[in-house]
């Protein structure tokens, strides 16, 4: 046989060649998973990304709040994100493959996505056979649609924040943030929104920092109460508009007092009057009266000096400026003494929806003052519907005035309602309480509600607004009463 | 005698003939099987309103239908194995192009018909390799005419500027030359060899004397056609597939350990020349040594296909599971890795066992051949392997990519129909039925 020889080895070479290559192959299929597989740049990561099925946020009564959707079935699958409730877009965040997640998307974003984590044989078949596309956790939140809706209608053509509280739970049972963004199309809107005036995507309600003006007073008079002075009391002038600075300060309210004492007349005022009609001039010279000690002591019971913290949100940095121990009394940029611009809300103090909610809740809750939070249930992939895995129900409180000062400032609230700036707030048949006053930034106002209603013996809401550009105190009022009345149909 | 061979159809003349007639219908029928498990699973994850799918499935059916019956009844004593495991091959790239390029497929099925009925013309074609034979210098002449053509007037369909012109455009048609002058240049060169076998043969055992010319003259001439390739086409894949051809060639008529050390050396010395020369090469043997540098520039394509080849794993994707499609003109050069990724190493072992097969096969023909067929068997089937090594190898990142296709599987009707002629004369080599003007 000719070249018998040569065609052996020649057989013998190649057939190694195609060994050489099968196991080139068999390297790369087998170490591959952990090397190159896990650069950024393969594209599979993203394809991972855009095919799994990522969990649904459900309100606290299971309707849907955001859910994943499949756009595409087989090659070229793909999930699209509804957010179906333009009421919730503020509260929810937003998740995209191409800018991340934030908010609640971003918080619970590792139950969302759902793990790779392979638990028995099933997992194994499923994820390395099949390879079917991961199934992330539901979210249920605390928030309630009804009141969510309300709320979002209140604030549909306004600039603010507002949140509404549940106490003792807690839970937060709404919250806005205008303006805000179609969380649907942020793809395409991004360049245009990251220009927009007034920044979308910052969630006012948890981290804005305004200017509380008039909503210092709640404090301030419960530091009153604590020094043994009299609700009664008069001060002199107490209802003129108060100078402060470049500022003038006038009473959000109408005293019918100041309407008696005539047009020259020194415009005396009870405290309690001050309070209802929030007049800044008879705070200053409470403020006088006040020691030092004692208003740190009030910042630092109602905790205006630490940033709480809501899971479900950044909560940035600390409120500008306040030296955490020092309370309101020194500036420490340039020592400074700034208690008076402090306590009348127009300092280095700042404070968010958030925080004025928590007082708000703390005083309807008798002086306890409820930790917020946003995570009521969370629910396994591919388990029953009814396979809600509460979170804990411990309740968090943090004592911010005894009962007795509580009590007072209730009835101070109830009164500011009845009779007072913030009677625009009044529905009938209901017992709602509220506050509501004036701060100033720069040329701006702002307009600050807190109030709470009773739902029954231990149970009440609390809300806190903010409504940007407006001096229109009746404005704020109403919507605080008429979200607590819609609030107070509320059931747990 | 001989017309009565060729013509036996009933089962028992056949069975008598040595026909191995149930093994070639069984892989025929088990690669059918494989090819409709996916083609329904594509089918179903990707609907297509024309069903076109089915359509190219069909043109595969009748191809290997009617080729299998043509060759039974012109060559019923062919090997069993070679149209089987081609075929296997050309549905399984025909359903890869289909999933990751749809609409090079249809034109790909029509190639494909078009390839099989030029087999079987082929093997029809009882005297034409002898034919072949007598025409060489013809043959040889118009195949480098071809060349310098393509050269001289060469385009890329793709109409790219500055792509390698490697087609001729006739009629609206783009046709590469190359292709068929490799089967040209293999029955040149086993021509050549099968007439100075002897000589350098018995040069062997001369102690201490210069190569003689005889043995280094063509391979001289082979280097420069390669280098010509290479320098005017820019066609790394073409120029070092001719030139290892070539080689394999020369060794095994010589039988001399020598030419694979002279060849080897004028592969570096060509090799080190392109890189200082030519950015193509350079580009290429970069790409090859640290991909990660460039992994999104340059080395993209490589960098994607291994990552095709991990993803895979062992088991695959799946049909319309992977990802394949990122990685540039996948259907082409890299239908490789858009196996190894859907059909994991399994598919990739499969695939590779198939294209060793045919390699075996092809050299098994050469066995008990007068030295012309034997030389024409062994260049054709290294031809077909060392092709098949080139890209894969060059896909799997273990040598610098040069763009040749994938024997069969890859999309490109020139390179398909190539490959099936040279199948045409493996199966008629394999018979053994063409001696008749055969000699020497």
């Amino acid at each position: 046989m000719l070249f018998q020889r040569e065609t052996g080895r020649l057989l013998v070479a190649l057939a190694i060649a195609f060994a050489v290559m099968a196991a080139a192959a068999a390297y790369w299929a087998v170490n591959g998973a952990d090397g190159i597989l896990r650069r950024p740049d393969n594209p599979r990561l993203f394809e991972l990304e855009a095919v799994a099925r990522r969990g649904a946020i459900v309100d606290r009564h299971e309707r849907p709040l955001a859910y994943s959707e499949p756009i595409n079935e087989g090659i070229g699958a793909a999930m699209r994100r509804n957010y179906p409730e333009p009421a919730a877009h503020s509260a929810l965040g937003y998740f995209s493959l191409r800018y991340g997640t934030s908010g609640v998307e971003a918080t619970y974003d590792t139950e969302l996505r759902g793990s790779n984590a392979l638990n028995d044989l099933n997992d194994l078949f499923e994820s390395e056979l099949l390879h079917r596309a991961r199934v992330g956790d539901d979210v249920m939140v605390t928030l309630d649609l009804d009141i969510q809706q309300q709320l979002a209608a209140h604030f549909a053509d306004l600039r603010g924040a507002a949140i509404v509280i549940d106490a003792p739970s807690g839970d937060v049972l709404a919250l806005i943030s205008q303006p805000t963004y179609d969380p649907n199309t942020l793809d395409a809107d991004w360049d245009q929104l990251v220009e927009t005036p007034g920044d979308p995507f910052f969630n006012r309600a948890v981290q804005g920092r305004y200017q509380p003006g008039g909503a210092m007073q709640t404090p301030l008079i419960a530091a009153a109460l604590l020094s043994g002075i009299g609700l009664s009391e008069t001060s002199a002038g107490g209802a003129a508009p108060l100078m402060l600075g470049a500022l003038t300060l006038p009473c959000a309210g109408a005293p019918p007092s100041a309407q008696v004492n005539g047009d020259n007349a020194p415009l005396a005022i009870t405290l309690s009057d001050a309070y209802r009609f929030a007049c800044p001039a008879a705070f200053a010279a409470l403020t006088e009266r006040l020691d030092a000690g004692t208003i740190d002591t009030i910042v630092a019971a109602f905790q205006l000096n630490t940033v709480p913290t809501l899971p479900g949100y950044a909560t940035g940095q600390a409120p500008t400026a306040i030296p955490t121990n020092d309370g309101v009394t020194i500036d420490d940029g340039d020592g400074r003494d700034l208690r008076l611009e402090n306590a009348l809300g127009q300092g280095t103090l700042v404070v968010s929806p958030l925080m004025m909610a928590r007082i708000a809740a703390g005083i309807a809750n008798d002086g306890d003052a409820p930790e917020a939070h946003l995570l009521r249930a969370i629910r396994a992939a591919n388990a029953a519907p009814d396979a809600w895995s509460h979170a804990a129900t411990t309740i968090a409180t943090q004592p911010i005035a005894t009962l007795s000062v509580a009590r007072q400032l209730q009835a101070l609230m109830r009164g500011a309602v009845v009779n007072g700036a913030a009677a625009a707030a009044d529905q009938p048949s209901l017992e709602i309480a509220g506050h509501a006053s004036l701060a100033y930034t720069g040329d701006d106002a702002l307009v600050w509600f807190i109030g709470f209603v009773s739902v029954d013996a231990e149970h009440r809401i609390a809300i806190a607004l903010v409504i940007e550009n407006s001096d229109d105190i009746g404005l704020a009022a109403r919507i605080g009463g008429e979200v607590l009345g819609a609030a107070a149909a509320f059931t747990p | 005698m001989l017309d009565a061979r060729r013509f036996a159809t009933s089962r028992r003349d056949l069975m008598q003939a040595g026909v191995t007639y149930p093994i070639s219908v069984l892989l025929i029928g088990l690669g059918a099987l494989f090819l409709l498990v996916n083609v329904t699973a594509l089918s179903i994850i990707r609907p297509r309103a024309d069903g076109s799918i089915w359509l190219i499935f069909g043109a595969w059916l009748l191809c290997v239908v009617i080729g299998e019956l043509a060759l039974t009844r012109i060559l019923p004593r062919r090997d069993p194995l070679l149209f089987p495991l081609v075929m296997l091959l050309c549905g399984w790239g025909l359903i890869i192009i289909e999933r990751v390029a749809p609409n090079f497929a249809d034109r790909q099925a029509i190639w494909l018909v078009v390839g099989v009925a030029a087999m079987v013309i082929t093997v029809y074609m009882r005297d034409l390799i002898a034919l072949l034979r007598t025409l060489r210098y013809t043959l040889l002449f118009g195949g480098l005419l071809l060349l310098t053509a393509t050269i001289a007037f060469g385009s890329n369909p793709s109409g790219i500027a500055g792509a390698p012109a490697l087609w001729l455009e006739i009629g609206g048609l783009f046709v590469q030359p190359s292709e068929p002058l490799k089967i040209v240049l293999v029955v040149f060169l086993a021509s050549y060899l099968a007439e100075q076998y002897t000589i350098m043969r018995t040069q062997r055992d001369r102690f201490g004397t210069a190569p003689s010319p005889r043995a280094f003259a063509p391979l001289v001439l082979m280097w420069g056609l390669s280098m010509v390739v290479l320098i005017w086409q820019r066609d790394l894949g073409t120029a070092a597939l001719f030139f290892l051809v070539f080689l394999t060639l020369l060794y095994v008529a010589s039988g001399r350990t020598l030419v694979l050390i002279g060849g080897g050396l004028l592969a570096v010395l060509g090799g080190t020349a392109a890189y200082l020369l030519f950015g193509v090469v350079r580009l290429r043997v970069d790409a090859w040594l640290n991909p990660w540098l460039e992994a999104d520039g340059r080395a993209y394509q490589i960098v994607q296909s291994m990552m095709a080849v991990a993803a895979g794993g062992i088991f695959g994707r799946g049909i319309g599971g992977g990802l394949p499609t990122v990685i540039p003109v996948v259907h082409s050069d890299f239908i490789f890795a858009a196996l190894a990724e859907e059909w994991g190493l399994i598919g990739v072992v499969a695939a590779l066992l198939c294209l060793a097969l045919i390699f075996m096969r092809g050299l098994r023909a050469a066995a008990a051949l007068r030295p012309f067929p034997a030389l024409l068997a062994v260049g054709l089937s290294a031809l077909l392997a060392i092709q098949s090594l080139l890209i894969i190898g060059g896909v799997l990142k273990l040598i610098p990519l040069t763009g040749v296709t994938v024997p069969f599987m890859s999309y490109g009707g020139s390179s398909l129909v190539t490959n099936l002629i040279v199948v045409g004369l493996l199966l008629r080599l394999s018979s053994g039925d063409h001696a008749r003007a055969v000699s020497t």
